[in-house]
């Protein structure tokens, strides 16, 4: 290990932890008073469901591209997916407890099939 | 002449067809290894001692070459044509980053600091690529954790590939370069504590 190893492993971690703050200053905002789930396809807003009630969503894309998200007992998340990796089953459950600790916050996100969800709280509305 | 260009390009042949092969195990190898934490898409990076190997014994063309097989070969065999494009997003971005890093760092930088460049820029890569195919804003969120990841796994591959190449060296296994061109007469330095 060099001198300049040890700069560049250096730089990267001040990046890293300015990413991690500007994230944090920058998280989406809530738009109403209940907490609410946002479904995207492919970048487009494809529904908003609130989180109180349960609801089982079927995402059906043809040449079999099919997700099922699962809205229940205040708890979303992907309950199957036809896509390769099985990432977005397995980022688990979000609810209002737990966006704050999850490596990837209010977002569950499956690459594969181009759907993210994303979780807005009515109390992280700010003026 | 043209039997010792022969000979030349044999050995480059066969050489870039092995480094394929050990390249497309490993990263097959790392799919068994289990990762701590939940972070998806976080991997030790394996594979990149074979292009540490390629930037440090080979040349530019055959390190470039052996990323695109890599990516190519094991996107048919298990990973579908959208890991596909993460791969090769996050390949090339990762080598022309090594390549540069090495070029300008010169004698300052070790392959450590290489392999840790070529981790965190794979995953740059890949990013990159995922901010095109979804939300944007759920991603950024995320690239905090993939660069301490890339860190630690950059420093991690960078030590194996390190060793690796001294083994190689010293059986005599070195120098190959595409046929036509003169073998590379650098060596990586060796390491002082």
């Amino acid at each position: 290990m060099k001198k300049r190893d040890i700069v560049i492993i250096a730089a990267v971690l001040v990046v890293a932890f300015a990413a991690f703050m500007a994230a944090n200053l920058f998280q989406s905002r809530g738009s109403g008073l209940e907490d609410f789930v946002y479904i995207y396809v492919n970048d487009a807003l494809y529904e908003a469901d609130p989180l109180s009630e349960d609801k089982l969503i079927e995402i059906d894309q043809g040449s079999g591209m099919v997700n099922h998200i699962q809205i229940k007992d205040g708890k979303v998340y992907m309950a199957d997916s036809t896509c390769e990796n099985q990432d977005c089953v397995e980022q688990g459950t979000m609810t209002e407890d737990n966006v704050d600790t999850r490596p990837m916050r209010n977002w569950i996100v499956c690459l594969p099939n181009g759907i993210s969800i994303e979780l807005r709280l009515a109390s992280e509305e700010t003026a | 002449m043209n039997r010792r260009r022969n000979h030349q390009a044999v050995r480059w042949l066969t050489r870039m067809a092995l480094l394929t092969a050990a390249a497309v195990v490993l990263g097959y190898i790392e799919h068994l290894i289990p990762m701590p934490g939940s972070i998806p898409g976080i991997k030790l990076g394996l594979a990149n001692t074979v292009l540490l190997y390629a930037i440090y014994l080979l040349d530019v063309k055959s390190a470039f070459l052996l990323m695109v097989l890599k990516v190519g070969l094991s996107g048919l065999m298990y990973g579908g044509v959208s890991a596909m494009m993460f791969s090769f997003g996050g390949g090339l971005c990762s080598l022309v980053m090594m390549l540069l890093v090495k070029k300008l760092g010169g004698s300052g930088v070790s392959i450590i600091g290489v392999s840790v460049v070529g981790a965190v820029f794979h995953n740059v890569g890949q990013t990159a690529v995922a901010a095109f195919m979804v939300n944007t804003a759920a991603l950024m969120g995320y690239v905090p954790f993939l660069l301490v990841a890339a860190v630690v796994t950059g420093v991690l591959t960078g030590i194996a590939g390190k060793y690796a190449i001294q083994g190689l060296r010293a059986s005599g296994l070195e120098n190959v370069s595409m046929p036509g061109k003169e073998p590379k007469q650098e060596h990586p330095q060796e390491e002082h504590k």
